[in-house]
């Protein structure tokens, strides 16, 4: 490998011997194309025709007024083709595998979002596709999981461990293992073994760079603070990236907090997880005192996630970035706020992120701005909150 | 500690082909566990990796998945396995064969004084390339650290990692996880090859290997096999069965007949 893959003491690349070889084919086919202007007008022209970018920057005026405090603007990523940020980087990744010959392109979900933009991406540029997906998810994403069909993608229920997110990268990087030298792993987040964490970030960079820009030109200054979820973590890395040298703006991710971060039911990897090592890379990771992986829960299947991008443990631990959570019931909270104040459905993973803002903004004056990344769309979780406040009308 | 493992597995290399088994700790109980450890002494196994469970065994099939998952419902954590061992005592050289996680979390210096004191020899880190190495060193002096090799490691790799593996060398021996590997011959032999003039510790090839027959072809090629998912197929397929252990037992002499005894 041409680098190692660290932020800080997060990163590198723990994976089996076999591995090596076609991370080290990544990598070096990476930070050539990434260079490479024919690959970057390509991908350009699909970011722009094809996925509808740059998405907009919207300014909530109803929510902000609501909220009496900080004005929030949105960056539409639910705006962008396929119903979320997802497809960013699953353009970039797919069409690398096309040059770098491989026929076959496999990926994980959680959610199904990164599934529906992996099984599109292929869908559009010709490649077979096989799609992972925990089997407690295919449940309660039934509709993601017909999309994928449709596009068609195979769509493969794990029922290993938890039958989520984790067991669902353990699998597709089992079929790597075997398929490597035909096939391309596309990893959704920002985690994994190096050089997945940089590269998704950087095909996932578009969204804060064109809100930046968006935020000089239309706003005329930057924001105060800026807000995303985070699961693994990419659209907040996404998000973030452009930021980080602007140390005035405070960036702020929202983890997934279930239950509570008090209860054995939540997602918050950076509240409440220590330093491990989980799908390659070395991060912060709910476990237990002897190492093995927890399970974890949330209402938004794409935050159900033990471990987080190794990027942001780093972001974490060096204080450039603060890392929230919010309840399962702040979030639905969150859903049906957003949905009424400004006619936008979220999905349940961005409405965390929303929960936070409606937090946040109160105690802000009128002045300060608030940039939330508004990661996807909910059409895909009307079920799932309408199974949820039944729930509650039963426990309640 | 007694004789380095490297040095005892380098000299019985020279009398037959090495056998060396790999058990679940604690599958399908521990003390059935325990009775699996003493029949593969009596029958000759030339040392045991002893699989210590994590939750997310990526370089395994189904197999040691299903018995690392039952082993982790049953209880089993690394400190158990250390009791255990300090309570029992075998002749059979002891390796760990484990996940990062497992030895991150438990502390490498903590892990190696600890297991080393109940008789491993040995450690394996199954998601520990080349580059994650320095990460063990205070390891060293206590466990002797055995690094993979696989069907498509570059040349420079071969040569660093038959530079650093102690103990023996673990050549994977194809595409694939534990259990289901595409065994690939022709590279066994190549790298086989190049490590003779790089290391005098022995090369052991593991990982898909489902008969005697196999393993004796494999084993020519090199200094000997290691098997793990055929033997506990054979174990979550009889276990509670009348006389599954003699069956069991039957399975192991099998194999050292095959490479010689």
């Amino acid at each position: 490998m041409k680098e190692n893959g660290f932020f800080g003491e997060f990163g590198g690349f723990f994976v089996p011997e076999i591995l090596i070889r076609p991370l080290e084919e990544l990598e070096e086919a990476y930070f050539f194309y990434r260079n490479e202007s024919n690959f970057r007008a390509e991908l350009a022209r699909y970011l722009q025709y094809y996925a509808g970018r740059p998405t907009p920057l919207y300014y909530a005026e109803r929510l902000s007024k609501y909220l009496r405090g900080a004005q929030i603007y949105l960056k539409r990523e639910d705006l962008n083709h396929t119903g979320s940020h997802k497809l960013n980087n699953t353009l970039g990744q797919v069409l690398l595998a096309k040059k770098m010959g491989k026929k076959r392109i496999i990926a994980e979900t959680g959610a199904g979002q990164h599934g529906v933009a992996t099984a599109t991406a292929c869908a559009l540029l010709g490649l077979e596709c096989k799609v992972y997906m925990g089997a407690v998810d295919v449940a309660r994403q039934k509709l993601n999981v017909f999309r994928m069909q449709i596009l068609g993608a195979e769509v493969i229920p794990v029922y290993a461990g938890s039958q989520t997110l984790k067991d669902a990268i353990n699998e597709a990087m089992r079929d790597w293992v075997r398929n490597i030298d035909t096939t391309h792993y596309v990893i959704g987040s920002v985690v994994g073994p190096h050089p997945y964490p940089t590269m998704v970030r950087d095909f996932q960079s578009v969204i804060g760079e064109e809100a930046k820009t968006q935020m000089e030109r239309e706003v005329g200054q930057l924001p105060h603070y800026v807000i995303a979820c985070v699961g693994g973590g990419s659209n907040a890395m996404g998000i973030f990236h452009a930021f980080l040298p602007h140390p005035e703006v405070k960036l702020v991710g929202v983890e997934a907090g279930g239950y509570g971060l008090d209860t054995e039911k939540h997602a918050a990897s950076l509240g409440r997880g220590e330093k491990g090592i989980l799908h390659g890379s070395l991060s912060y990771l709910l476990q237990d005192e002897f190492g093995q992986v927890k399970e974890t829960h949330s209402v938004a299947a794409g935050l159900d996630y033990p471990g987080v991008g190794p990027e942001h443990s780093f972001l974490f631990s060096s204080g450039r970035a603060q890392y929230v959570a919010v309840t399962d019931e702040e979030a639905v909270e969150a859903f049906t706020l957003l949905a009424e104040q400004e006619g936008i459905i979220p999905a349940l993973e961005s409405a965390h992120a929303v929960a936070y803002a409606g937090k946040l903004a109160p105690s802000l004056d009128g002045e300060k701005i608030i940039l939330l990344s508004l990661s996807g769309r909910g059409d895909k979780d009307v079920e799932e909150v309408m199974r949820y406040r039944k729930g509650e009308e039963k426990n309640g | 500690m007694g004789e380095r493992l490297g040095e005892i597995l380098a000299e019985r290399k020279e009398k037959h082909k090495l056998l060396v088994p790999y058990l679940t700790f604690g599958y399908p109980s521990v003390p059935d566990f325990l009775d699996l450890v003493r029949i593969c002494q009596e029958e000759g196994a030339d040392a045991l990796e002893v699989g210590i469970p994590y939750s997310d065994p990526v370089a395994d099939g189904p197999i040691i998945q299903t018995t690392s998952y039952q082993a982790l419902l049953q209880g089993v954590t690394p400190v158990l396995v250390r009791d255990t061992f300090a309570q029992f005592s075998v002749s059979l050289p002891l390796i760990a064969m484990t996940y990062g996680n497992i030895v991150f979390r438990y502390g490498v210096e903590r892990f190696a004084r600890d297991f080393s004191e109940v008789g491993f020899q040995g450690l394996i880190v199954a998601d520990f390339p080349l580059e994650a190495r320095p990460f063990l060193g205070r390891a060293h002096g206590l466990l002797e650290v055995i690094l993979l090799l696989a069907v498509n490691s570059s040349e420079e790799r071969i040569q660093s990692i038959a530079q650093e593996s102690e103990g023996f060398i673990y050549l994977v021996s194809g595409r694939g996880v534990t259990g289901a590997a595409a065994i690939d011959e022709g590279a066994i032999t190549r790298i086989t090859s190049l490590l003779r003039s790089l290391t005098r510790y022995p090369v052991l090839v593991g990982f898909g290997i489902h008969s005697p027959e196999q393993g004796v072809r494999l084993a020519a090629i090199a200094d000997g096999i290691i098997i793990g998912s055929t033997l506990l197929e054979f174990i979550v397929a009889h276990h509670g069965e009348d006389y599954w252990k003699t069956g069991f037992r039957k399975l192991i002499a099998a194999y050292r007949q095959a490479l010689g005894v």
